[in-house]
């Protein structure tokens, strides 16, 4: 009679072995960079993205990463570390896509009504050789808060979720 | 009978919102008059970017003796370290910098050298705080929230000390952002924007 453990056992050991090959692959790029410079984003042709939204999106992002403790330095587009040679991330982006919502009716009707989403595709790049070590989209959300919420907190949402991200990534 | 007291309650208190006056104005200075050829501020400042300098303008008399000018009532919304966000203050600008007060703190000081563009926006803002209080005596106070008053977005771009971009965004009682960009240009300080666009676009 045949086994039926067989097949499932062999199964979940190739699993295993991926799963062990994806982390490999991940670890690669875990504690390499010390510092993260954040250059602000682009915006996509066609997508109608304020200025005040894309700047305070950059010094969001600059906040949120000082945040996570995990980098040396967060740099600003044009500063230099304080160690020249140290490695570095470079982060960049491009708003893809942007909902302005309404405040009015995040408060007066709820359910996710009126949301305010940001969306952006983010690179984090080596600094020195240009290699994209990774890249995904990000999105950032207001859909409840204090009377509404403030439509502008959703470039705090996607800073916090690019923070996170990159903390996954490189740490 | 409780209840219709309430709700009379609730719409005297929304007729007084309603009637409110605008932010406080700032301190009286000096205002420049603007030329014949120059647009109109205010259909410019929604679509268009700021106003081209006003280089030409004839400046009233008293404006060359000012030693600085005076915004109150400001929001800060980002750019000020440590000051959160909707924070209230002061914007003075002088002949050489421009400073962000709280109080009698002064949370900071740009010199105009450092500053790299200046791009003026329309925005509006929510009566938050009366629409909280509205909303606590009657259902029917939340609608205050549909009530907005226009400010001007103010997107100031720099350098800090180690030469990275930053940039601080203000938003100023209306027309205050136009008078401030001229006192600016007059003192070399690059205005516009290469993507202009309403500060606060409405949900279409």
């Amino acid at each position: 009679m045949r086994n039926p453990r067989g097949p499932l056992v062999w199964g979940l050991i190739a699993a295993l072995a991926l799963g062990a090959l994806a982390f490999a692959g991940d670890k690669k790029h875990k504690n390499q960079y010390q510092n993260i410079e954040v250059v602000r984003f682009d915006i996509k042709e066609g997508v109608q993205f304020p200025a005040d939204y894309l700047h305070t999106m950059t010094e969001e992002l600059v906040s949120q990463l000082q945040q996570t403790g995990k980098f040396g330095q967060v740099l600003r587009e044009g500063e230099t570390p304080d160690k020249a040679d140290a490695p570095t991330i470079r982060l960049t982006g491009t708003v893809i896509e942007f909902h302005p919502g309404s405040r009015a009716k995040r408060y007066l009707v709820g359910f996710g009504s009126g949301k305010t989403k940001i969306v952006a595709h983010v690179k984090f790049v080596d600094k020195a050789t240009g290699e994209v070590l990774y890249e995904d989209d990000v999105d950032g959300k207001v859909w409840i808060g204090a009377v509404g919420g403030e439509s502008i907190g959703a470039t705090r949402g996607l800073a916090k979720e690019v923070a996170k991200v990159g903390k996954q990534q490189f740490f | 009978m409780k209840a219709t007291r309430a709700l009379w309650a609730s719409l005297l208190f929304l007729t007084s919102c309603w009637a409110q006056a605008p932010p406080p104005a700032p301190t009286p200075s000096p205002t420049p008059t603007p030329s014949a050829p120059q647009p109109a501020p205010a259909p410019e400042r929604k679509n268009q970017p700021a106003a081209t300098p006003a280089k030409e303008s004839p400046a009233a008399p008293a404006q060359t003796d000012a030693e600085d000018m005076t915004v109150s009532g400001v929001f800060h919304i980002v750019g000020v370290p440590g000051l959160k966000r909707n924070a209230r203050g002061d914007l003075l600008l002088s002949r050489s910098d421009l400073t962000f007060r709280k109080g009698n703190k002064q949370l900071l000081v740009l010199p105009f050298r450092r500053i790299q563009k200046v791009e003026l926006l329309s925005g509006e803002r929510n009566y938050e705080k009366a629409t909280a209080a509205a909303a606590a005596v009657s259902p029917v106070g939340a609608f205050l929230i549909l009530a907005k008053h226009k400010v001007d977005t103010v997107v100031v771009e720099y350098v800090n000390e180690r030469n990275g971009k930053m940039a601080m965004v203000l938003q100023l009682p209306e027309h205050e952002g136009a008078r401030c960009q001229q006192w600016l240009e007059r003192y070399g300080v690059k205005a516009g924007g290469e993507n202009p666009q309403p500060a606060t676009p409405e949900k279409k």
